[in-house]
């Protein structure tokens, strides 16, 4: 450059306007815009553009322009990022190269290939044939020699700039071709760059992506291809299941809790009989008392000897403090008998209903029982004799401060339902994702 | 998975809530303002199941 570098202040991309920030010092020869890709030449007066780069899909650089970093004890700034590619049977391969600064060490390359990244920076000592004689022509050649280290001749090919940003100390180009030879002893790497000018070598030795990324501070690489074995779908199916067990758990020591809380005190407790062609079957008991500091559920139990016939029985829990009563219907169906030499049986003889939140106080305890053997219950014949035999008996017993484990069994068919409804959406997410993946 | 940690926390609050509280999925009524007349003479009470009629197939 034969003038003195403007201020970054007053330097600015001559096709959109968007400030220039130079970090290449004094060498930078070409600056790519990161905003529209246009290379400004800062050795010319009036800072001519170069190209504008038309080509939609813009490249995202690894490693961010700007990205300070400690690379085997050197600070390093990423000053400019390029990708070149070769063509191969008519398959083109690409590669990404970064270009790194250090105001008094100059600069090194980073090369992010399909193999891992390579750091490189060009050498000024020429390498030698194995005759011993200095390489000044253009490579290939079996092998050479560079600084005491043998290296074997690996490729060459023909590389092409397809896209560039940031700075460079040279006049890059989109579509510059340079011809390239690769040379490999080890991890150790050779590389002879010919160009239209100059025959340019550079050094370089393979690093470790891990290097690269804790050097530059670089968020963790996610794989683009996750392994079978953790497939996200595994992963997320596992995770969901066991959040139902941990919440079932959470749900059976809640529901464990209360029931030790709960007293289940047996508050009344009395046994009829139920007689056919009874003119009247409803009857009061007498009072009894609900004890406690608080509301609790109720539980009425009602325990028959039915056999091969239906009983209902019309429960009311009457305050004797209150306006207030709790009203309900015990159902009962029990059937038995004998085929083909075995015994069954259907149904139970017993059944329950809960009031909840029955505040202690008196009350009383009204029952209307009923039963049948067809859809209606038998009712009453003045013609026959009144009350007729007995049919069957049965007991009826409160039960205050009850905990009940139905509310449990609910709260766990929710949470499986919850569970297999997320199951199915996870399920469905992944079946999109591997048919959208090319 | 926070949308569904949060909706099984709320089932669990409702649980709490349901064994704290009372709440039956039996087939109830609570009934509010019986006259002090049946509460009096108990035996003139008439269930609100009293409509309500039982079918069983049988055996």
């Amino acid at each position: 450059m034969t003038k003195s570098q403007p201020s970054a202040a007053t330097l600015r991309c001559r096709h959109c306007g968007a400030p220039f920030e130079l970090r290449g010092g004094a060498r930078t020869q070409v600056i790519v815009c990161a905003y529209c890709d246009s290379a400004t030449d800062l050795t010319d007066p009036d800072y001519k553009l170069l190209w504008r780069y038309t080509e939609r899909t813009k490249h995202a650089p690894t490693i961010p322009l700007g990205s300070r970093g400690t690379l085997r004890g050197e600070k390093l700034e990423c000053i400019g990022f390029m990708r070149r590619s070769v063509e191969d049977d008519g398959e083109r391969f690409s590669w990404s190269e970064y270009l790194l600064y250090n105001p008094f060490n100059g600069y090194r390359w980073l090369v992010e290939g399909e193999e891992g990244w390579s750091l490189v920076k060009v050498t000024h000592a020429l390498p030698t044939s194995p005759n011993g004689t200095l390489i000044t022509d253009a490579p290939p050649h079996a092998s050479v020699t560079h600084l005491g280290v043998r290296y074997t001749f690996i490729e060459s090919a023909t590389a092409q700039v397809d896209y560039a940003l940031g700075e460079f100390y040279w006049q890059v180009a989109v579509g510059q071709l340079a011809d390239l030879t690769d040379y490999k002893s080890g991890d150790k790497l050779l590389s002879a760059e010919v160009s239209d000018v100059e025959i340019a070598w550079s050094a370089g030795t393979r690093i470790s992506a891990t290097e690269v990324r804790k050097s530059f501070r670089l968020p963790e690489e996610k794989p683009s291809q996750p392994p079978l074995a953790s497939s996200p779908s595994a992963l997320t199916g596992c995770a969901l299941w066991a959040a139902l067990f941990m919440w079932g758990m959470l749900g059976l020591i809640l529901t464990v809790g209360f029931s030790m809380r709960s007293k289940s005190q047996n508050v009344f407790k009395s046994s009829y009989e139920y007689m056919t062609n009874a003119r009247e079957r409803s009857m009061v008991t007498a009072p009894f008392t609900i004890q406690g500091s608080s509301a609790a559920d109720l539980d009425l139990v009602v325990d028959t000897t039915v056999n091969n016939r239906w009983a209902g029985f019309h429960l009311a829990l009457l305050s004797e403090d209150s306006d207030i009563a709790y009203d309900g219907y015990v159902d009962i169906s029990f059937y038995t008998g004998i085929e083909d030499g075995e015994r069954w049986g259907e149904g139970s003889p017993s059944g329950s209903v809960t009031f909840s939140h029955v505040p202690p106080g008196s009350y009383r305890l009204f029952i209307e029982p009923e039963s049948g053997t067809g859809s209606q219950p038998e009712a009453y014949n003045p013609g026959l004799p009144t009350p007729g035999p007995k049919l069957f008996d049965y007991t009826v017993k409160a039960i205050s401060d009850v905990t009940l484990w139905s509310l449990y069994g609910y709260a766990m068919g929710g949470l499986f339902l919850l569970t297999l409804l997320f199951q199915t959406f996870v399920w469905l997410r992944d079946m999109a994702d591997a048919n959208a993946t090319p | 998975m926070r949308i569904y940690h949060t909706l099984a926390l709320m089932l669990m609050m409702l649980l709490s809530w349901a064994h704290w509280y009372g709440w039956s999925p039996s087939p109830t009524e609570r009934l509010k303002g019986v006259p002090r007349s049946v509460r009096d003479n108990p035996g003139s009470y008439r269930s609100v199941y009293s409509h309500y009629t039982h079918y069983s197939g049988g055996k």
